[in-house]
């Protein structure tokens, strides 16, 4: 692994991997903001920031 | 979204049951309304907002009014607006009824002729978010009559709404709860030890943390209080200009302090490219006047013989004339000193030295000629900021002029009226201010939270504290960091794609080779003529740049533009319903805007009055126009001094008002088209 690492194309690769983990993760957690404005649903500002908390706890990345 | 039909019933100035059929035809969707000022045209407008949002559009008159007055008068409590559409092939009916003071929504849908209950109250909500977001709604049904108050001057306002429209509204969201979650895990590293100086830290955290409700709170009262002054002062100006012996001398100075606010915005730009320019160009400045010293010494040092080396003959000469050497010693005639300085001159060579300092003025030329565009242009700008200035005064003074003018006229209601411009202008300066202040606390606390949680990551880092708790963090740091890029670059994309659709759209606007530009930072939009000088919101033109600014927003929200924007919000196909478009605009301009949004949108509803409707408008418009109507209003008194308004549709003439009617109310009559 160290080796792989050390020619930088891997490295980078992982950068990319790692970037496009965070933009899904971004993608979700945008999802989950619009679900949580809908009319029928609305919570209050302190009920979003832990539904916030509770989805990034859980993802991996 | 395909408007059908409408209808109403004791809704605000309509008494009784109404019903609208919209033109629906492709390439004969556009159904236009005419009507005198008062005669219902914004309710029709605002019927269908209503119905859509359960509110009314900015500055409504009366908003606290939903049901007719006749009917209350009657004894009716409950009024409604129903809307059939079609949406993705399917039909549907939207009702908003008002009862007893309470909103009820329902939607149903049509199917094979039969209505079939689909949702009700926020469910309902739920549905038409989604065919027409409430971010776009202002933008599709849009009271024109207001056009000339909007400004696409970059206030906050008009900021926030559009980062709203343009999809950033949950962007803001996230990034302001993540934020909160960053907050929120650190207090939890502070609390989880019993480190002093990370208690320390987090107490002033906490302190900060506690009033910053109060001041954001602040900031958003600030803001609705600064908006309500522009509505009551838009309100005075029109009061003012209603009055008969100042109304020319009020519009004048209208006139004159909205041509002021051009020449603000126009110092405004060249201050800001003054800075722009000096934080480009400050190395090069800097660089050219070293330069010139280097120049200066070489002269001095090597040309005037005062380097050694290599030897000047200009030196050499100066040792054995003065008898004495540059170290001290003499050089006395005859000596062996003066024999040595003597062979110096062998070696002196003045050609080799002129040739070095030629370089050198070489390189300074070179360096010159880089910073002289920028010297000259920062002289260009100061120059014109002086004109600007001296202009502003011409116009400060002017404007008192008129005042004085104004304030002499004999009539209490003209200064009562004044009186109030003068406190109206006295709180918006004074609320103005407040709010800087409390913008300018808020942004210095927000840097200080940050360098304060910057020292808690480093101590907790050294401390090694819970690593679930570090891992949630570098977690949600990672995603800050991800999204405030992703957000600038969308940021930028999205403006530069605004900016050249809004070109594109200028062209079909206009004769004249203006160009608009959106600053980034406020999101102003200016319009610039060919010599690059600002053209004011208030001429023909910049009219005209407001209704290319609202089909644009409403072409990119349908997902109409050149490039491909990743929208936030879902792409909304809706019409737009004009409210007095064209009473606004100069003559030469009404029907190519008319055209214009003709051919560029789904559906389009145009309201106007007799004025905004001359010959050539109607032409333009007839081979667009599947619906016609007059709205007609009726007053229960006698006519007395009162006109009769008329109206020339199709070659034939329409009374636009009726009196001695059963009560003050206002009724639909359809056209019939060519």
């Amino acid at each position: 692994m160290t080796s792989k690492h050390n020619d930088g194309i891997d490295e980078s690769a992982d950068k990319i991997a790692t970037e496009y983990e965070i933009a899904g993760v971004v993608k979700r957690l945008l999802q989950l903001e619009k679900d949580l404005a809908l009319p029928d649903i609305q919570v209050t500002d302190t009920v979003r920031v832990e539904r916030i908390m509770d989805a990034i706890e859980r993802e991996k990345f | 979204m395909l408007l059908k039909r409408l209808d109403i019933e004791n809704f605000r100035l309509f008494y009784g049951p109404h019903t609208i059929d919209f033109a629906t035809e492709k390439g004969m969707s556009v159904t236009v309304f005419h009507g005198e000022n008062g005669a219902g045209k914004t309710t029709l407008l605002n019927a269908i907002h209503w119905c859509l949002t359960n509110k009314f559009t900015p500055g409504v008159n009366k908003p606290d009014v939903i049901i007719n007055d006749d009917a209350t008068l009657e004894g009716n409590t409950e009024c409604f607006v129903e809307l059939w559409f079609e949406h993705d092939g399917i039909d549907y009916r939207l009702k908003r009824g008002f009862e007893n003071g309470i909103s009820i929504l329902n939607l149903l849908k049509i199917e094979h002729g039969n209505t079939k209950p689909i949702a009700e109250g926020k469910n309902v909500d739920r549905i038409i978010q989604k065919i027409v977001p409430k971010e776009l709604v202002k933008w599709f049904f849009f009271d024109g009559e207001a056009i000339a108050a909007f400004s696409l001057s970059g206030s906050k306002n008009f900021k926030a709404d559009l980062r709203e429209t343009l999809g950033f509204l949950y962007v803001d969201k996230l990034q302001a709860d993540l934020e909160a979650c960053l907050s929120k895990k650190q207090r939890l590293v502070s609390l989880g030890t019993n480190d002093k100086e990370l208690r320390k830290l987090q107490e002033s955290i906490d302190k900060i943390e506690h009033v910053m409700p109060l001041l954001l709170e602040n900031k958003s009262n600030h803001e609705q209080a600064i908006a309500q002054i522009e509505i009551q002062q838009r309100e005075n100006d029109r009061n003012l200009a209603n009055q008969p012996q100042v109304s020319e001398l009020t519009k004048r100075r209208s006139g004159l302090e909205r041509a002021k606010k051009t020449l603000e915005d126009n110092k405004d730009a060249i201050k800001k490219n003054t800075i722009y320019l000096l934080s480009h160009s400050a190395s090069a400045l800097y660089v050219s006047k070293e330069a010139k010293n280097l120049e200066k010494t070489f002269q001095v040092k090597e040309v005037e013989g005062k380097l050694p080396a290599p030897y000047s003959n200009q030196l050499v000469a100066d040792i054995l004339k003065s008898e004495l050497c540059v170290c001290g010693r003499p050089v006395k005639h005859g000596t062996k000193e003066e024999d040595c300085i003597n062979k110096l001159l062998e070696f002196a060579n003045t050609t080799e030295i002129n040739a070095r300092l030629n370089e050198v003025r070489l390189l300074i030329r070179n360096i010159e000629n880089l910073t002289d565009p920028f010297l000259q242009k920062l002289e260009a700008y100061r120059k014109k900021s002086s004109e600007i200035d001296r202009s502003i005064a011409e116009t400060v003074a002017d404007i008192d002029e008129v005042t004085q003018a104004i304030n002499a006229a004999d009539t209490d209601e003209v200064h009562r009226l004044e009186q109030e411009r003068n406190e109206l202008r006295q709180k918006y300066s004074q609320t103005f201010s407040e709010q800087r202040m409390n913008e300018q606390t808020i942004s210095s606390n927000k840097r200080i939270i940050l360098d304060l949680r910057n020292k808690i990551d480093s101590v907790a880092k050294k401390l090694g504290v819970n690593k679930k708790l570090q891992s949630d963090i570098s977690k949600i740091e990672k995603l800050i960091d991800y999204l405030n890029r992703k957000a600038n670059e969308k940021e930028e994309q999205v403006l530069r794609v605004l900016e050249v659709e809004l070109n594109n759209s200028l062209k079909k606007y206009l004769t004249k080779n203006f160009i608009a530009k959106i600053d980034p930072e406020s999101y102003k939009v200016s319009l610039l003529n060919d010599a690059g000088g600002n053209v004011g919101e208030s001429t023909g033109e910049g009219q005209v740049l407001k209704f290319a600014f609202i089909s644009t927003l409403i072409a990119i929200a349908s997902k109409k533009s050149s490039e491909k924007i990743d929208f936030l919000v879902d792409p909304t196909v809706a019409p737009l319903v004009l409210d007095a478009p064209l009473s606004t605009l100069d003559t030469e301009y009404g029907s190519s805007v008319a055209t214009t949004l003709a051919k560029n949108v789904e559906q389009l509803v145009l309201m106007g009055n007799a004025k905004s409707w001359d010959g050539k408008v109607e032409e333009s418009l007839s081979q667009f126009m599947g619906k016609e109507y007059l709205i007609v209003s009726r007053a229960r008194g006698p006519q007395g001094n009162k006109p009769n308004k008329k109206i020339v549709i199709n070659q034939k003439t329409y009374e636009m008002n009726e009196y001695e009617a059963k009560r003050n109310d206002s009724y639909i009559q359809e056209i019939r088209l060519r």
